[in-house]
């Protein structure tokens, strides 16, 4: 827990909450309102894939949907200490693992990893102890040992732009 | 006997280390870990290539407990539940003795459900036989309801989170019918959503993100712990019989029945220790009857899901599944001719079983107890940034796909934003991982019923399993009521 959440500053959990609860609903209509309607002419199916999807979508709306309002209702009293977070955090920790894929995905390994494992543990020095030169070696050392192990167990990389 | 020569004997105790390796790091599996030995063992005598991969085997499920005890991010599947308590007590200093208490269930779990693989095979797997679509479905049925009694809190949460992952698994190919379903025409979203890059991302790639969150602390354990408390006490065994011989019972019974194996089993077992416990709030806290209940369970669910692929020659896992291809490779197909014409190649793999689960006690014991607490307690600017880079490349591993890392990267983040809103991730992974199973023996059941859901009430195995999913259920109600009017929060 960051500093800002135990002093109950920042977004009260209940809206995030009502946020995640968003897509679940979200999922919960998909499955409802099924793209493919298939009808099986070998088998006559007691309970069709678009009736099962459906019911497990009915389960998902109903029971987000209590949950939803019970988040909204709290969220409008509940600033309490522990019940905040910080939203930056969480931003850049996800924003920096998601580039660290999309970089993997379409660039390549090597670089992808030697940036991502640079920028992360450089992110997660204290400021006073900060050393792009430490990080540096220790981002060469882990690359370099895990072409290594990768070379030795035939682990395969996905195939990219550059290497 | 030929496994107590030299050369096997060091193969089998080379097999179990490296299982070990890749069941510690999260996103290597001891299915990954057998596919890549299956290669060496071309060269290899049949039994002696067959004794090693059950070596690893042994060595990938046990492993699973090290990262999920001092990292709170499980190396298996099997060990989702481990980390539950075994982290609360890394947390405060008891790393060592979590990890000994685990290392001493898994042995446990082997040799007990080792007995039952020698004594029982052949009739266990005839009864397994037995079960049917509605059976099976039964059995899925129950495991949920054990899985949201695990909700903590709330209920209503851990039904969400059931139904969430029901929801996930109704994407990609219908089970029956083979075609395309709720995948929003996103051809990656075609083949589903793997649940094992999912479950990574649940348990590794949040829990990660959270570690970031606490920049303030810089290890993720701030003590170790003494290695010397490894051994479990005399009073701390007496304590755990019960535990040991129901959870060792539940891992066999459940890792017969296939597909549904390891993952399942230690839930259930986990379930139910709490369920007997005299203080069941502390579950979840660092109980250690919670590790003992999962360990155990999770290694006698090898022994199970042994038994029909030896006696029957049905794999029951993915990784049964590869020893199968391991086997076929020497011309040799398991099953009841298995038995009759190589008596000496099964009696052979029983005693690598045995010989595995002791080896993987005294290394992990004398050499394990040390070695992965020092590695794993580097500061988190050195073990987070590993952890998430092998975790996915072992996500890109699994299928060749990059839409693994990207369900990793997905649920990652979405397992973040749960753990801060107290929703619990165990339900949604089970979903995930059970529910096309689920969804195919309930179809299937029901086109043999014509659509009748009695025989699911009258019929006396399903019938016993709704029974157990009912009692369970009210069962968890009642605890939570009693927590409630004294004032304890599960």
């Amino acid at each position: 827990m960051s500093e800002n959440e135990k002093t109950g500053k920042g977004l009260p959990l209940a809206y995030g909450e009502a946020g995640l609860l968003a897509l679940l609903l979200f999922l919960g209509g998909v499955c409802v309102y099924p793209s493919n309607l298939v009808t099986n002419f070998l088998v006559p199916e007691q309970l069709s894939s678009v009736a099962y999807s459906r019911i497990i979508g009915c389960a998902l709306l109903g029971l987000c949907g209590v949950r939803a309002a019970l988040a909204l209702l709290a969220a409008k009293t509940d600033r309490a200490p522990g019940r905040t977070m910080t939203l930056t955090f969480a931003l850049a920790g996800c924003g920096l693992i998601v580039l660290y894929g999309l970089i993997f995905s379409y660039i390549g390994f090597y670089i992808a990893t030697g940036g991502f494992i640079f920028a992360l543990s450089y992110y997660l020095e204290a400021k006073e102890d900060r050393s792009a030169r430490k990080c540096i070696v220790f981002t060469v050392a882990t690359i370099v040992v895990i072409s290594g192990v990768f070379k030795l167990f035939k682990i395969y990389l996905p195939p990219a732009l550059l290497f | 006997m030929y496994v107590c020569s030299p050369l096997p004997l060091a193969l089998i105790c080379l097999g179990t280390v490296f299982g070990i390796i890749f069941g510690a790091i999260p996103g290597l599996t001891a299915t990954l870990a057998v596919i890549l030995l299956i290669p060496t063992t071309y060269g290899m005598d049949p039994s002696l290539g067959i004794c090693m991969l059950v070596g690893v085997y042994i060595g990938g499920v046990s492993g699973g407990l090290v990262s999920a005890i001092l990292l709170g991010m499980p190396g298996t599947p099997a060990s989702l539940v481990t980390g539950l308590d075994g982290f609360p007590m890394a947390k405060r200093g008891e790393g060592g003795r979590a990890l000994g208490i685990g290392i001493t269930s898994n042995l446990v779990g082997c040799l007990l459900g080792g007995i039952f693989l020698i004594g029982l095979a052949p009739l266990l797997a005839r009864f397994a036989m037995e079960f049917g679509a509605v059976e099976n479905a039964a059995v899925l049925f129950f495991g949920f309801t054990t899985v949201i009694s695990l909700a903590g809190s709330s209920l209503l949460r851990g039904f969400i989170m059931l139904a969430f992952g029901l929801a996930v698994s109704t994407i990609g190919i219908d089970p029956i019918n083979s075609t395309e379903r709720n995948t929003l025409e996103f051809a990656a979203l075609a083949n589903g959503v793997d649940a094992l890059p999912a479950m990574i991302g649940l348990f590794v790639v949040s829990q990660a993100l959270l570690e970031m969150d606490a920049l303030s602390e810089k290890f993720i354990i701030e003590r170790s712990g003494d290695a010397r408390n490894r051994f479990m006490r005399l009073s701390e065994m007496r304590a755990s019989v019960g535990n040991f011989i129901r959870s060792s019972l539940i891992g066999t019974a459940i890792g017969i029945l296939p597909g549904i194996g390891g993952s399942l089993s230690g839930i259930v077992a986990y379930d139910q220790a709490q369920k007997a416990s005299s203080e069941p709030e502390s579950f979840g806290k660092g109980n250690y009857q919670g590790i003992v209940a999962s360990e155990t369970s999770n290694n006698a669910a090898v022994a199970g899901a042994l038994i029909p692929f030896l006696a029957l020659g049905i794999p029951g896992d993915s990784v049964t599944a590869a020893l199968m291809g391991g086997l076929q490779i020497h011309g040799l197909d398991p099953g009841p001719v298995l038995f009759s014409q190589h008596y000496t190649l099964v009696a052979n793999v029983f005693a690598a079983y045995f010989l595995s689960s002791v080896f993987m006690y005294l290394f992990m014991m004398l050499a394990g107890t040390y070695i992965f607490p020092v590695i794993l307690r580097v500061q988190k600017k050195y073990v987070l940034p590993l952890v998430l880079v092998l975790s996915l490349i072992g996500c890109y591993n699994m299928n060749y796909t990059i839409a693994a890392v990207w369900v990793a990267i997905i649920f990652g983040i979405i397992g973040y934003f749960l753990k801060k809103f107290s929703y619990p991730s165990v339900p949604l992974v089970i979903g995930i991982i059970l529910g096309p199973m689920f969804e195919r023996q309930l179809r299937i059941g029901l086109i043999q019923t014509d659509g009748s859901l009695m025989p699911f009430l009258t019929d006396p195995i399903p019938a016993t399993f709704i029974a157990l999913a009912a009692a369970s259920f009210f069962f968890a109600l009642y605890k939570r009521r009693q927590a409630q009017k004294k004032g304890i929060t599960l």
